[in-house]
């Protein structure tokens, strides 16, 4: 049996290891990108702010008056006074822009359309905010604005909110999103059965706290790394703003509806693999399940095994291909368990009513938490979302993931059917990203090193 | 999803299938094999007319003080012009004086020799930095059939993921099955032009499902050489002790022979595997080359986490191989990338498709010819006839 770890849940930031899960997530969310301009007035700045950082500790004391965290870029971390001998893999030292071909950001992804501040060379800070209220947010947001100065400078800002009127986590597509994360070993959450990773006898064990925060056990699949002391109960922060194409993936539906002969709603959970509502297909297979998806108790608690021709959730779907779990077309459990994602994730934008079109720009700004970034993040994106690598079933190489994938118009989606297969034809790209980068979330005692100076 | 095929030789039709058996069963390296159990995977099925795929390693002398220059062509474009029949082809330097030059082709070495007289003008530069070239060059396909001769090292075991599919019928399934991906397409769209969507269809493409039959070589697309690293090569030589000579090979030897008669094979659970052999360099010295599709790690991974039984039994009497076997994947990652060698020149006349596309295509090629001799040539009849053949078939499509 594993021994559980215990994790420094009063130096790790809150933004690692708290509110990921849907129904734990805040509904409110700012992003500001600082850029240093004087490394002196950059470690006072650090200095001053360092009491407002919250831990995953203080989190749960629920006392703070909104959640803030600090996370620096490659650069960032350059301005600042980093010990020597801190070694910082490839994506992060390369940037997210630099990596645009392994994450499929081409075309009006590519870093050159990128607008807004978010994935800029002058970007060295990010701070996030998250609140419970309104009030809460621009709490946040004014104490972030005071505090900047002539040595920090803000270049940019993202801001997200739940939609209004629609069920927590619903993102511009309609579907309730964030609800399959991984439990980690000694984060100290309570766990909801379908959170882990799948064992013999329905069993589901947690994911090993080194895959999300340095310096920690790994999962026996994942390769062994260096963790300076530095880098200790840090973690690796991938934020992505993806514009949601709303008008263009409705209109799919409907063509798709009419080809196919399968209604709208079932096409669509068909490309992600849930209902809209959030339930699972293989748990749902005759038609929403409201209560299910509601229960946070069963509604990831479900195995592939049980769905082994695809006939309920398609090899293809949206949450078969970012989560295998125990496929048996898939990877082996091992290998799934070594490239799990923690994600967070909210819109930003406004909702577009039924039948309409407009301009506006809408999406999600979309995060990412892990401790190998080319192992985890960008290869889920790299060989599960754009490639065929998720199950053996799949080898049509333009089929990407319906809904995320950089389609070409060229792919498709095969629903496996007990009588028929149908087909969703041509699948456009409905997700561009806007911009994004990759930052290293360092734990309280690192960000207070850095505000000291102290090499 | 459809089984592994397995044939079995009919029980006692040959001495050695007996004898086999039982060494097999007794032999602790060779009952491990027997234990492979098939994962549910693809694997195409007799695709009409077989042919065995041959293949060469040739290790060549490089000339003193050329080294440099060696290095500079192979970073040219080699093989402008391609050739049916031969899989793929990699040339590199092993080390400071030697350069390997290997291939799989198609039925017998006339296929690599012609690929290599057609390129002789970039060729020829190449290869005439290595000793004994002849004077006449890859145009003289005589004498160039005796320079590869001379310095061919013997293959120990090679192992294709198509079965023994032509390198034509490999190049073109995957084509072909999006053509019939597109007809599908036009019939769910239009049903009641099913009859013409389906004469396009059959015009355009009886060519490539009688290749499955034939064998037939067409035109290739130079395009298809360009090689991003959907598919990569890896090569790597190693060294094993006195003692693992013999076991090494009877290890391989059995490999192949269940590959031969029994289509069963270790590799078989690594869906990304195109090829793989090993050859000798010397009684001590092994040449491991594979060509897999996608990443490095991913590669690794899926030996470590599949197979690693059967690595041990390959690799584990080599110099270095790490203590806790090929179970330790951090260990054997390192053990195999201190011995990997560069890229260099590498030519596949496929590489833009993976393992499984191909495999997949393959088995939809062949089903095809019977969709095509039993197809009505229009109206009700005909979309039925293509419901029935894509619901029965659906997992080739996906």
């Amino acid at each position: 049996m594993n021994m559980t770890t215990s994790i420094g849940l009063d130096n790790v930031q809150s933004i690692v290891l708290r509110g990921y899960r849907v129904h734990e997530a805040h509904p409110y969310q700012h992003y500001a990108y600082l850029r240093i301009a004087d490394a002196a007035g950059a470690r006072a700045w650090l200095q001053a702010l360092l009491p407002s950082v919250t831990s995953c500790a203080q989190f749960d004391d629920g006392q703070a008056p909104f959640v803030l965290a600090v996370a620096f870029t490659h650069a960032g971390l350059g301005k600042m006074a980093v010990p020597a001998g801190v070694q910082w893999p490839a994506p992060f030292s390369d940037g997210m822009g630099a990596r645009a071909d392994r994450l499929g950001d081409d075309g009006q992804s590519a870093p050159a359309q990128w607008t807004g501040g978010l994935g800029k060379a002058d970007v060295d800070i990010l701070v996030s905010i998250a609140g419970a209220d309104a009030a809460s947010i621009e709490a946040g947001i004014h104490h972030v604005e005071d505090s900047l100065g002539d040595a920090i400078v803000r270049v940019g800002r993202d801001d997200a909110a739940h939609l209004p009127d629609k069920p927590p986590g619903t993102e511009h597509f309609g579907y309730v999103d964030g609800i399959g994360q991984p439990f980690v070993d000694g984060s100290g959450l309570k766990p909801w059965r379908g959170e882990g990773v799948p064992e013999k006898g329905g069993k589901w064990a947690p994911v090993q706290a080194g895959e999300f925060v340095l310096g920690y056990p790994l999962e026996k699949g994942s390769l062994p790394r260096s963790v300076h002391a530095f880098q200790k109960d840090g973690s690796y922060f991938a934020l992505r703003k993806l514009a949601e194409n709303v008008a263009s993936f409705r209109e799919y539906l409907a063509s798709s509806a009419k080809v196919s002969g399968l209604s709208e709603e079932l096409l669509a959970a068909k490309m992600v693999g849930r209902w809209r509502s959030g339930a699972p297909l293989v748990l749902a297979k005759k038609g929403d399940d409201p209560g299910l998806a509601k229960d946070p108790s069963r509604n990831n608690d479900f195995h592939y095994k049980d769905d082994a021709k695809g006939h309920a959730c398609p090899f293809g779907a949206h949450i078969r291909r970012a989560n295998p779990r125990d496929d048996p077309t898939g990877p082996t459990s091992l290998q799934v368990r070594s490239h799990r994602i923690i994600r967070r994730a909210l819109p930003y934008g406004p909702w577009l009513p039924e039948g309409t079109t407009d301009d506006t720009d809408r999406g999600v700004m979309f995060g990412v938490i892990n401790a190998d970034i080319e192992n985890q993040f960008e290869y889920v994106q790299r060989s599960w979302m754009n490639a065929s690598i998720s199950s053996r079933q799949l080898s049509v190489e333009a089929d990407k993931d319906p809904l995320v994938g950089n389609h070409d118009g060229t792919g498709k989606l095969v629903i496996q059917g007990a009588t028929k297969p149908s087909f969703c034809w041509d699948l456009p790209r409905f997700v561009e990203t806007r911009g994004g980068e990759y930052f290293f979330v360092p734990s309280l005692s690192s960000l207070a090193q850095l505000a000291q100076g102290e090499v | 999803m459809s089984g592994p095929v397995i044939r079995f030789a009919p029980v006692g039709a040959s001495d050695r299938l007996h004898l086999r058996r039982r060494t097999l069963c007794l032999g602790a390296a060779s009952s491990a094999l027997l234990a492979c159990k098939p994962r549910p995977s693809v694997i195409p099925e007799d695709i009409g007319e077989k042919v065995v795929p041959e293949t060469i390693a040739v290790l060549l002398p490089i000339k003193a003080g050329q080294n440099t220059a060696l290095h500079a062509q192979l970073e040219k474009h080699v093989f402008e012009h391609p050739v049916g029949e031969v899989h793929y082809l990699r040339m590199l330097p092993i080390d400071d004086t030697t350069l390997l030059l290997s291939a799989v082709f198609d039925a017998d070495l006339n296929a690599l020799l012609n690929l290599m007289a057609e390129n002789a003008t970039r060729l020829d530069p190449v290869l005439s930095l290595t000793e004994g070239y002849p004077a006449g060059g890859a145009a003289d396909t005589a004498a160039m059939r005796s320079f590869l001769k001379l310095h061919e090292s013997p293959t120990l075991m090679l192992y294709s993921a198509f079965d023994r599919a032509s390198e034509p019928a490999v190049r073109e399934a995957t084509p072909l099955r999006l053509e019939f991906l597109e007809f599908v397409k036009a019939i769910q769209r239009e049903p009641a032009a099913a009859g013409a969507s389906y004469a396009a269809f059959h015009h355009d493409n009886h060519v490539r499902i009688d290749t499955h039959s034939e064998g037939a070589a067409d035109e290739l697309s130079a395009a298809a050489l360009s090689a991003p690293d959907r598919q990569n090569p890896f090569t790597m030589v190693f060294d094993i002790h006195e003692d693992w000579v013999k076991r090494l090979d009877k290890t391989l030897e059995d490999g192949e022979w269940f590959l031969d008669h029994l289509n069963i094979h270790p590799l078989r659970q690594i869906p990304t595997v195109h090829y793989a052999r090993f050859a000798k360099v010397t009684r001590t010295k092994i040449l491991f080359e594979s060509v897999y599709d996608g990443e490095w790690a991913q590669y690794i991974s899926d030996f470590a986490v599949h197979i690693p039984k059967k690595l041990d039994l390959v690799w584990g009497g080599a110099v270095g191989y790490p203590a806790g076997g090929a179970a330790d994947a951090p260990a054997l990652a390192q053990f195999l990338e201190d011995r990997r060698l560069p890229r260099d020149y590498f030519y596949m006349s496929y590489s833009n498709q993976t393992v499984k596309e191909i495999q997949k295509s393959l088995a939809l090629g062949k089903k095809l010819i019977r969709f095509t001799r039993e197809a009505p040539s229009g109206g009700e009849r005909l979309v039925r006839h293509v419901e029935r053949f894509i619901h029965r078939n659906q997992s080739l499509l996906a």
